[in-house]
């Protein structure tokens, strides 16, 4: 301030204060009070007062008409324009759930998901497609001629990739090409492949489950999506911090525990693809369930399908034909015959009859499979030895009604419930229909249609002392939160009271025995029971027996004296005549023997009784 | 600044004044009515008198100047050194969330390994490779009531591999073990 450059004449002031005025003389240009610089000046007051009332209206109308319009903007159209602006910043993306895992009852997973995206593109916005292409190409491993026509397209939306790792995605993101959008895209993952496939089934392209577990378990897997809106810049960016970005979090899918256990799952889709290697086997399924609780422990068929590949598969492979497909038990449903028979008092296991090698059946005769002289066999003999005709013979004791009511006890014709798509129930026809020859081969397991399971479950009875438990092949429920819900209790039912059933595995017991049909069922230490089957196949191209072959089984369970698990196994074999007892035991005896150690069970050490098989009356 | 203090008029009064306005010396100023006064040399006032209330107001600004200096200058470095050790400590958590994300991503691929390892046909694979075969049926020394060991079951070796693999030295990194 002191610094102020003074001019020569030293007119001017040094400091902020005004100079003392020191005349009129020193401001001569100043104009009279009242005065102005404008033209108004030679108005009159009258001429003036209108001019201001005129500006005044003129204004307080613009004022008006600048608030009315305000309040229309901003009062009754507010939120739609605030909406039409938010629509044009906002994107809806959806969050996926993480579907729930299917494991195994030791909590070994079946099918599980792991987080992925997919790469989509709003073509309006990418700049450069054949730029972003080739940013693109080496990154996703999708050809660049394919990516530029992608980002070239119509529309708004198209997907560039799916199911990419996150590190891919990483590596999208940190490109920042604009209008390039991650979305959430889950992998289904089926570890164990072809393992349990039939069981867990898979999950199609839109994420919905379509076969197995994964079907009927839709609802409790999948979840709840949820979404995520957030503010969008130019370039279809999402703002970092500022903007909008409201999440709706997505409910994850519960954890569905099957009764299946993996090894020995392993184990018996093993020896299973061992027989269909065999050359005469075209499908052969086997079911494991445990005697107390009729929970499935293994449950496979070969030809199976790896769930993760079932795009490649033939279609007609994609089911469960242990649950869905029905066949001639033959033999095998001789046990529900005898035990109709001891249950209804018409036999005791050492009750001898003499036997002949054929029997008349309304207009047709039913022979053994090798025809033979009368023989004196003890009901034990009939079971051991297959006989045909001494079956139809305590069949015909027992009446034709009975009989039907035994079967449906034994849940032959009728759905076992389990948790699985497709099931079927089979076929058995109401007595009061039946002829006399489908009487008699109904007695022996012609006739009559179930699936593997069904054939499972009615030794189960059997083998439980006469009560049935439903199969149920879902021990529980886990959710998110980690509570754990197990399944209901599966129905359970006396069919057959407890001395009928111990009279039944020892009768069976005699069948894997000395004289029986199946002694490649034993196995060293344990004391087994089961029965054979060999059923004449209908042949699929012309509806009759002639040319189908046969489907050979082998039903049994282990240890005798304390049944731990019965193991179902058929074997369609359409070009050859070998009988249950030779093909199907053998996988029998593999899968049970591993099934009996891997749990520990240990042998009674009781040695097998003697057997009366024949006798004189 | 002596240049200009010799230009003044001594004889006015205010020349002391604290604000040290200069009186004007221009003629036009003087008042015309009065005869023009007789002027005589002066002998000049001493610098000290007229210097020393500059002096003394610039001595007591000073604090002032330098307190409102220091506290701009203390602001911007305050404001300056919170602004880095919140750029620093966003810059650290958005690493820390990458590094976050990438472990999550690498947990996801070593239970993705740890699944992959752990099914059946996978140890079924290694158990061969370690020259293991399945097992055949187990026996048990079961005590009996009179705790004498009853052997259950049958013990038997099992069954040789159908043929062993021939070794595959090179096979290993040298080295490993």
């Amino acid at each position: 301030m002191a610094g102020t450059v003074r001019g020569p004449g030293g007119s001017t002031r040094a400091g902020g204060r005004p100079a003392p005025r020191t005349g009129p003389g020193a401001f001569t240009s100043r104009r009279p009070p009242g005065g102005r610089r404008s033209g108004g000046a030679g108005l009159t007051l009258a001429q003036r007062t209108r001019r201001n009332r005129i500006g005044l209206i003129l204004l307080v109308t613009l004022l008006v008409v600048v608030i009315g319009r305000l309040a229309v903007v901003q009062g009754v159209d507010g939120a739609e324009y605030a909406n039409a602006a938010s629509q044009d910043r906002l994107r809806t993306y959806p969050i996926a759930a993480i579907r729930g895992e299917v494991l195994d009852r030791e909590g070994r997973p079946f099918a599980y998901t792991v987080d992925a995206s997919r790469v989509t593109a709003d073509p309006t916005v990418v700049r450069d497609p054949a730029r972003t292409a080739l940013a693109l190409t080496t990154v996703l491993g999708v050809p660049v001629s394919e990516l530029t026509e992608k980002l070239s397209a119509e529309g708004r939306y198209v997907v560039l990739a799916t199911q990419v790792p996150p590190e891919t995605a990483e590596a999208v993101e940190e490109l920042e090409l604009p209008g390039i959008v991650l979305v959430d895209d889950p992998v289904r993952l089926y570890p164990s492949g072809a393992v349990g496939g039939q069981v867990v089934g898979f999950v199609g392209s839109e994420g919905a489950g379509l076969a197995g577990i994964e079907q009927t378990f839709e609802g409790v897997l999948a979840g709840t999506p949820g979404t995520r809106r957030v503010e969008v810049g130019s370039g279809g960016y999402p703002i970092p911090s500022r903007g909008i970005d409201e999440e709706l979090p997505a409910t994850d899918g519960s954890d569905v525990t099957l009764t299946l256990d993996q090894d020995l799952q392993y184990v018996t889709e093993q020896r299973l693809a061992e027989s269909c290697a065999d050359g005469a086997t075209t499908r052969a399924s086997a079911v494991v369930l445990d005697v107390r609780s009729s929970e499935v422990v293994a449950m496979g068929s070969c030809p199976g399908y790896d769930p993760g590949r079932y795009s490649e598969t033939d279609r007609d492979l994609l089911g469960n034909p242990i649950v869905s497909s029905v066949f001639e038990p033959g033999s095998v449903l001789k046990a529900v015959t005898m035990a109709a028979a001891v249950e209804e008092g018409v036999a005791t296991p050492d009750e001898v009859l003499s036997v002949n090698g054929h029997i008349e059946a309304g207009d047709r005769t039913v022979t053994d499979a090798h025809d033979h002289a009368p023989v004196d066999w003890t009901v034990t003999g009939i079971l051991a030895k297959s006989s045909n005709v001494g079956t139809i013979m305590l069949a015909r004791e027992v009446g034709d009604e009975k009989l039907e009511q035994y079967l449906r006890a034994f849940g032959v014709g009728s759905e076992t419930g389990i948790e699985l798509p497709g099931e079927s129930a089979g076929i058995l026809q109401d007595s009061a229909e039946w002829s006399r020859i489908r009487a008699a081969n109904i007695a022996i397991g012609q006739g009559v249609s179930v699936t593997t399971l069904q054939m499972a479950s009615v030794f189960q009875a059997i083998a439980n002392g006469g009560v049935r438990v439903e199969p149920r092949i879902v021990r529980s429920v886990t959710s998110p939160d980690g509570q754990v819900r197990p399944t209901d209790e599966p129905e359970s039912r006396r069919v057959v009271s407890e001395e009928t059933a111990d009279s039944l595995a020892y009768m069976l017991e005699a069948v894997v025995g000395p004289g029986g049909t199946a002694p490649l069922g034993q196995i060293d230490g344990f004391r087994v029971a089961g029965k054979t089957g060999t059923a004449q196949r209908a042949n699929p191209e012309t509806g009759r027996y002639d040319g189908g072959g046969y489907v050979t089984t082998f039903v049994g369970f282990a240890p005798a004296d304390d049944p731990q698990y019965v193991v179902a196994v058929d074997l369609e074999r359409p070009t050859s005549s070998a009988e249950g007892g030779q093909v199907a035991a053998p996988v029998f005896a593999d899968i049970l023997r591993y099934a009996l150690t891997a749990d520990g069970v240990v042998p009674s050490g009781t040695a097998r009784p003697d057997f009366r098989l024949t006798g004189t009356p | 600044m002596s240049s200009r203090a010799t230009a003044r008029v001594p004889v006015n009064p205010r020349t002391s004044s604290a604000r040290a306005v200069p009186a004007r010396t221009t003629p036009r100023a003087a008042p015309r009515s009065h005869p023009r006064p007789q002027l005589s040399v002066v002998a000049a006032p001493a610098p000290r008198a007229r210097r020393s209330p500059r002096r003394s107001l610039r001595s007591r600004r000073a604090p002032f100047v330098l307190l409102v200096v220091a506290l701009l200058a203390g602001t911007t470095l305050g404001l300056l050194v919170l602004n880095t050790a919140i750029a620093v400590d966003s810059l650290q958590a958005s690493r820390l969330r990458a590094d976050n994300a990438q472990r999550a991503q690498d947990v996801q691929r070593l239970e993705q390994r740890v699944i992959d390892g752990n099914t059946p046909a996978a140890i079924a694979e290694a158990a061969v490779a370690a020259g293991l075969v399945p097992a055949g049926a187990a026996a048990y020394l079961v005590l009996d009531p009179e705790g004498a060991p009853v052997l259950r079951g049958e013990p038997a070796p099992a069954e040789a591999p159908p043929a062993p693999p021939a070794p595959a030295p090179a096979e290993r990194p040298a080295g490993g073990n």
